[in-house]
């Protein structure tokens, strides 16, 4: 460090020897006016508002393209200079709009503090104005370049930084502007859409766009949502990108760092992380479900040399449940030195991952294989327990307990004939199923509801043998609450679907069941949240099965001698996953409701975190899994990128799935898996370009 | 370096001004213009520098130029004569440095007078048709693109000023035929006020009255 040493402006100043003469400058805290210039970026010295005087030279010299020197004596701020940088600036304002503060970037934008500072104006010169379109037909951002000054940052960007070659200097009679090299939207040339030009822009001529960044508190969220959306924070893209590098492990590594089931959530995932994609806006969402699933099946352990399991700690701690969030929350209490047993009321542990997921969507093997890494790490688990109040814990010597019991009580709408034989709920009958448990349903099944459980109670029952199984639910088909998959592939399977219906009551016939339907013409919850259905006159009709299921929803199967406050749907009131009761606290679907794996495991993560505090912990579980590395920032050129389509999953012939439980999507195979990871827009590697400092953060100005 | 063009290489047009049937300003135009077409565009005082001169000197040649203007120009070719990256444009700005200097009473002569006296730049002068040459042939007006020659055939022909458009098209083809149009700066010859039959038309002897501009 240091090896040269040079003056500037009369400051002695330290310097290496690979620097130019403004990186030395600007190191030691000495601003030169610059804005070509971006540390990213190779110095072209185009808008030599950076110009010096060195002694012993003629004229001056751009600062950010002279190599520094042992010895050297620079003057940064002469008349000459002033009046060169003066120049220079009022020729870029000559070509852009005068007014500021109609700008989007108004306050934030680079040009502005250079303005500022050289304290220019555009009234001496002409006023050149192009009035260009503002380009707005470009996903994720606004090209306008009325506002570019052509320091050509952007195009740097794009062709030396990252080498994706969709941006140029383009010229005609009678201007300059940055442009596609057929004029055409960036989609369809070459543009990789990784956003460094929107970066690196000093102006207002390139944004994001607002629509795409509003909503986020950071702006990390805004260009990450695929990891802001992850309730657990999963870092998606680069785990995504260690995938398409061939490193299965280190992915799953990553993974690791946030959740302890990752082949789990390759399979049932609800995939926030695709809903956030950057990539949706170019033309369709990356695969990340289908990618974590192809990683988690193909780790060796990597991620294990790096695990650490703190020494113990004395304090003791019971959690009731074994689901994700109660097996999560242990993990990590284990692994901060506490000494965990979870209490299962059932003979195998999982909660919902057994007993609500039916086995063709999860394999029994993937939950016993991660749970069994968890017993591994030291959570004691204690089956066929059922803890019906907590005194019997605080007896046994426990200093927190944590409530995990999930939401297992299946609602039953309050109609006449709820009750009736052959009239069932959801949690039960997907229980009974899950645990191999005989489930007599006749050859009619009519599952009553339209949300992703009552497709996994339909699909169930046929897998069981029913011949005719249907589902009425209360919304029309394009908003029926399940994900469209479920929705296509229980079509498929022959689940017929009545929308529309509302039911009155449950009539036993002649040994058959049937529900009494209205067709709804429309509803709405009023201002009070209850439910105002408005059917369709003369439409009762009824629906006769041998079966009727109830999966209108969860709740939790709260017992009272918990002496926990709960409210609606017995859903258990917490803060920061404390209880009202000291030293209880609660974790999971029985404090949100229900909701989906990732977030039970997320609130896992939280919860271990409250509880290792409130034992004297730092509360501190983040670790770090996998191998550093330092991915690159040269992406290359490939036409038509952005038109690459998402890779679909196949899944087996309908006739060959639903006669067993079997899985039946098939996982990529290594060349899918590859193509799918490359249509990642590697939007992380936008935040790896530094920030500009500007001319306040330096101490000599 | 960005831009490595040759200073010899500025296509259509010459590097230095010569002065025989020329205007220096529309000269400094096409210079500009060429210069600009043949550079690279990355640099600022090369770029921009050279617009906004091509922005004035335009203007000057319309009659739009302003008394700075010169002042601004000659600051604009010092900054590009020092720091412009491609010898191209510093080249230019030293001949138009030169020009300003061997002929600055031509260019005053366009900023402040608002005249051209090589009669080049279309803005500042006027077309006529002097009435004792025109045969009343009607080509210069079934060519005129913007209809602004009255007249009939053998009737003195009158190009009204305020739709001329001073492209030159009527001129070139009365050159071959009687050479009947002329351009004029300041001094505006006489011409009829509307069509004549050819042959009655007396420019002298109308008491020096300048019949043609009358209005």
């Amino acid at each position: 460090m240091g090896n040269i040493k040079l003056t500037i402006d009369g400051i002695s100043v330290e310097a290496e020897k690979e620097m130019t003469v403004l990186q030395a400058a600007l190191a030691a805290g000495i601003y030169i006016p610059h804005l070509c210039h971006h540390p990213s970026l190779p110095d072209v010295g185009q808008c030599k508002l950076c110009v010096v005087e060195i002694a012993d030279r003629d004229g001056v010299q751009t600062s950010c393209t002279t190599m520094a020197e042992d010895g050297m004596v620079i003057k940064t701020k002469t008349d000459r200079l002033n009046h060169m940088r003066t120049l220079s600036m009022e020729l870029m304002l000559a070509a852009h709009p005068s007014e500021c503060t109609s700008c989007p970037k108004y306050l934030k934008c680079e040009l502005q503090t250079l303005i500022q500072y050289l304290g220019v104006s555009d009234a001496r010169l002409r006023k050149l104005s192009y009035n260009f379109p503002i380009e707005t037909g470009n996903p994720l951002f606004v090209r306008d370049m009325n506002r570019c000054i052509l320091c050509g940052r952007c195009v740097r960007a794009c062709r030396t930084l990252r080498g994706a070659e969709a941006i140029d200097y383009k010229k005609d009679n009678e201007k300059v502007y940055i442009g596609t090299e057929n004029g055409g939207l960036l989609a369809d040339e070459n543009c990789k859409f990784c956003c460094a030009c929107v970066e690196v822009c000093p102006t207002g001529a390139l944004r994001d766009k607002e629509e795409v960044v509003s909503g986020f508190n950071k702006a990390e969220e805004a260009l990450l949502p695929c990891k802001a959306s992850c309730p657990a924070g999963t870092d998606v893209p680069r785990y995504v990108r260690l995938i398409k590098e061939g490193k299965y492990s280190e992915a799953v590594a990553v993974i690791r760092e946030r959740v302890p089931f990752p082949l789990t959530l390759g399979y049932i995932c609800m995939h926030f992380c695709e809903s956030g994609c950057r990539r949706e806006a170019v033309n369709e969402a990356v695969s990340v479900k289908e990618l974590k699933k192809f990683a988690a099946m193909r780790d060796n352990g990597l991620w294990k040399e790096n695990s650490k399991i703190a020494p113990l700690t004395g304090k003791k701690v019971a959690v009731i449940g074994s689901g994700p969030a109660g097996l999560t929350s242990a993990y990590y209490l284990v692994k901060q030195g506490h000494d965990v047993t979870i209490y299962e009321k059932l003979s195998s542990p999982g909660g919902m991952l057994r007993v609500g997921i039916p086995e063709y969507r999860l394999p029994r093997s993937v939950i016993d294989n991660e749970i069994s890494e968890i017993t591994d790490a030291g959570v004691r688990i204690v089956y066929n327990t059922d803890i019906k109040d907590l005194n019997s814990l605080s007896s046994l010597g426990y200093d927190a307990v944590l409530i995990a019991i999930g939401t297992h009580k299946g609602v039953r709408l309050p109609i006449p004939g709820s009750d009736l034989k052959g009239v069932m709920v959801n949690t039960d009958f997907l229980l009974k199923s899950s645990l191999g448990k005989k489930v007599e349903t006749g050859s009619r099944v009519l599952v009553l509801g339209g949300g992703n459980v009552a497709f996994d109670c339909a699909r169930v029952a046929k897998r069981l043998g029913a011949s005719e199984v249907s589902m009425a639910c209360l919304e029309s088909r394009a908003n029926m609450t399940a994900s469209a998959e479920e929705v296509e592939q229980g079509l498929e399977e022959g689940i017929v679907i009545h929308n529309s219906r509302t039911f009155s009551k449950i009539i036993s016939e002649n040994g058959s069941l049937g529900v009494e339907c209205s067709e709804v013409d429309n509803f709405y919850f009023d201002d009070n949240r209850k439910l105002v259905i408005n059917t369709v006159p003369d439409s009762l009709h009824v629906l006769y099965a041998d079966t009727v299921i109830f999966a209108a929803g969860q709740i939790v199967d709260l017992p009272e001698e918990y002496g926990v406050e709960s409210g609606r749907a017995n859903i258990i009131k917490s803060e920061n996953y404390q209880t009202n009761k000291a030293g209880v606290f609660a974790v999971g679907d029985c404090i949100t409701g229900t909701t989906s794996v990732v977030q039970a495991i997320a609130g896992g993560r939280g919860a271990a975190a409250a509880i290792d505090k409130y034992l004297g912990g730092d509360g501190v579980i983040d670790e770090v899994l996998a191998p550093c590395e330092e991915p690159g920032a040269f992406i290359g050129k490939e036409e038509r990128f952005a038109h690459r389509e998402r890779k679909q999953i196949s899944c087996k012939p309908v006739e060959e799935r639903i006669n067993n439980f079997d899985e039946f999507e098939q996982a990529f195979d290594a060349e899918t898996a590859h193509c799918e990871a490359e249509r990642c827009l590697q939007c992380d590697l936008r935040l790896r370009i530094p920030k500009v400092k500007l001319w306040g953060d330096y101490a000599h100005k | 370096m960005i831009c490595e063009k040759n200073a010899e290489a500025i296509a259509g047009v010459d590097i230095e001004f010569h002065k025989e049937n020329n205007c220096v300003v529309s000269w400094a135009l096409k210079l500009l213009e060429a210069v600009f077409a043949q550079t690279c565009g990355k640099t600022v005082f090369c770029r921009e520098g050279t617009l906004q001169m091509r922005k004035i000197i335009k203007d000057i040649s319309e009659g739009r130029g302003h008394s700075e203007d010169l002042d601004i120009i000659i600051e604009l070719c010092k900054a590009i004569k020092e720091m412009a990256d491609c010898e191209l444009s510093k080249k230019a700005a030293m001949s138009i440095l030169n020009s300003i200097d061997e002929y600055k009473d031509e260019w005053d002569a366009h900023i402040v007078r608002k005249r051209c006296p090589g009669l080049i730049c279309s803005r500042l002068v006027t077309f006529h048709i002097l009435g004792e040459k025109c045969s009343g042939c009607m080509q210069c007006l079934d060519k005129c693109p913007e209809q602004a020659i009255s007249g009939a055939k053998d009737m003195i022909h009158v190009i009204d000023q305020d739709q001329c458009s001073r492209c030159g098209i009527c001129i070139d083809i009365c050159s071959n035929v009687c050479g009947a149009i002329v351009k004029a700066g300041g001094v505006k010859p006489k011409t009829p006020d509307s069509p004549i039959p050819v042959g009655t038309w007396q420019a002298k002897g109308l008491g020096g009255l300048r019949k043609g501009l009358r209005k």
